[in-house]
């Protein structure tokens, strides 16, 4: 069966199971897979309009300024009791103690381990970085199968037990859902196609980081897995996805075969899932475990930083192809670090089958850290704060030795400049 | 050509004439040096930044050319 989601304004009700692997449980099934597995495409069809609603009157932050207020950590599990009913019952509330649930607590545990990854890494104040309560609710339904973000909480099914164990298993699952909240919080990517498999990509990226830091795992050390546990025992799977190896999480009588791509080359132009959004997202999941595994030590820190200042980056639009995204992670990798780790970002893609290319825009009001000459002909450089060296556009040598005086001067007199710059050379400057 | 760095040291006097390419700083612990003339507009872009240096007393740092006892790179700390 194929067919394309209803979306508005590209949001979506964004669940962790891909309409493609509950389609092939309803067609592949017993009779109790396929009810519980119809059931859930049901629901999800209903609450996707609820989110969309939500998420059409969110306006991107107006502020790109992070850490806004003081961190707020406010987690408020709740429980339907196997009804659809939202939010249904406050069962465990911040600093209260664990409950005898063990889904309560691991919704806890994974909103805490979430909200502790964004605001100790990243600076981050909860969803909207402003302090937003962080809610969930469990025992959502009867054995549905799935869990998803609304636009205002997370919902956790317990699963049918033969297919899928309960939801609130997999930390990572929880970060994955979260992040959906951040990104529309910030870049507002849509939910279809290309940008929409980068929104599906970050929340596997920020879910596996919450993951990893929680089990103090560096990027070599960690199974790069989006949902290990969550499958039953007897399902031939290991989870979800695989981030390391896309493609080969499952093969599986009942769910088919793993369908994500981890190159370009094999890029699914299907128009059920939106497009594919929860298939190939593969690809910058690679690029994100490559970067990750080249850049070395716990994958939150140098990647996650990139990815983190990719998505926050004014440059990134709602409509974002890959290949924008890659451009604009290469350059904040040069910006928060050094030609060396941009080169590793640059590798990473390529990989995948993107090949990089320059960022050319303004950066404005940027202080001139350091300058370099030499008394070879038009050969002037400048590290220009959140840029990094760039060296000036080798024109005409009257206008190199004007921006070498512009940039010289405004360093000695600690001035601000405004340049149009790409990855590489600086085109135009103003000191201001 | 063996190049000498040094590294955070002032400019305490530049030099310049009507000549072409004739551009000289005296930079801290070291003798006058010329800026070694192999363009117009590279020795320009050296002298506007030592002259830029000694105007903010920022340090500098760099390398000379030990045989023609010439300065070779500059970067204004």
């Amino acid at each position: 069966m194929t067919h394309r989601h209803v979306y508005i304004n590209g949001a979506c009700r964004c669940g962790i199971v891909p309409p493609h692997m509950l389609e092939a449980i309803a067609s592949n099934g017993d009779a109790a897979q396929r009810a519980f597995a119809q059931q859930t495409l049901a629901v999800d069809h209903q609450t996707r309009a609820q989110r969309a609603s939500r998420a059409a009157a969110t306006p991107r932050s107006a502020s790109p300024l992070q850490g806004a207020g003081v961190a707020h950590r406010n987690r408020l599990v709740y429980t339907t009791a196997t009804t659809n009913a939202l939010p249904g019952t406050l069962v465990r509330s911040e600093g209260q103690s664990a409950s005898g649930d063990v889904a309560i607590n691991e919704a806890y545990d994974g909103l805490g381990a979430t909200f502790d990854l964004y605001n100790a890494v990243y600076g981050r104040n909860s969803i909207d970085d402003n302090g937003m309560n962080l809610i969930a609710t469990v025992h959502y339904g009867v054995k549905y199968n799935n869990a998803f973000w609304n636009g205002a909480q997370m919902v956790f099914g317990d699963g049918d037990g033969t297919i899928f164990n309960r939801f609130t298993i997999a930390i990572d699952v929880i970060g994955h859902e979260l992040t959906h909240g951040v990104t529309a919080a910030t870049a507002g990517l849509e939910y279809h196609d290309q940008p929409g498999a980068l929104n599906e990509s970050i929340s596997d990226v920020f879910g596996s980081l919450v993951k990893q830091r929680s089990l103090g795992q560096t990027a070599a050390q960690a199974d790069w897995l989006i949902g290990a546990g969550l499958l039953a025992s007897g399902i031939h799977g290991v989870a979800l996805r695989s981030m390391k190896a896309p493609g080969t999480a499952y093969d599986d009588p009942v769910l088919g075969k793993d369908p994500q791509p981890d190159h370009m080359s094999r890029y699914d132009n299907r128009t059920s899932d939106n497009g594919g959004v929860h298939i190939n997202s593969g690809i910058p999941n690679k690029a994100f475990y490559l970067t990750a595994i080249a850049l070395g030590g716990n994958a939150w820190d140098a990647a996650g930083q990139i990815w983190y200042r990719t998505l926050r980056d004014t440059r990134l639009t709602k409509t974002a192809q890959f290949q924008d995204f890659a451009n604009l992670t290469a350059d904040n990798a040069a910006a928060l670090f050094d030609a060396a780790a941009r080169d590793k970002v640059v590798q990473a893609w390529a990989a995948v089958g993107i090949t990089v290319t320059a960022t050319l825009s303004w950066q404005y009001n940027k202080s001139v850290l350091s300058t370099f000459t030499s008394p070879h002909s038009m050969n002037v450089w400048a590290y220009v704060q959140d840029n990094g060296w760039r060296k000036v556009q080798a024109l005409t040598p009257d206008g190199v030795a004007g921006m070498c005086t512009l940039f010289a001067e405004a360093q000695a007199s600690n001035r601000k400049v405004h340049v149009y710059a790409d990855a590489n050379l600086i085109y135009q400057a103003y000191s201001i | 050509m063996a190049t000498i760095a040094f590294s955070n040291v002032h400019v305490l006097a530049t030099f310049a004439s009507p000549h072409s390419m004739n551009a000289w700083a005296n930079i801290e612990t070291q003798p006058w040096r010329k800026v070694q003339s192999i363009s117009t507009d590279g020795v320009n872009n050296m002298f506007t930044l030592l002259n830029a240096a000694k105007a903010s007393g920022r340090t500098v740092s760099g390398s000379y050319d030990d045989a023609s006892n010439t300065l070779f790179t500059l970067y204004l700390n």
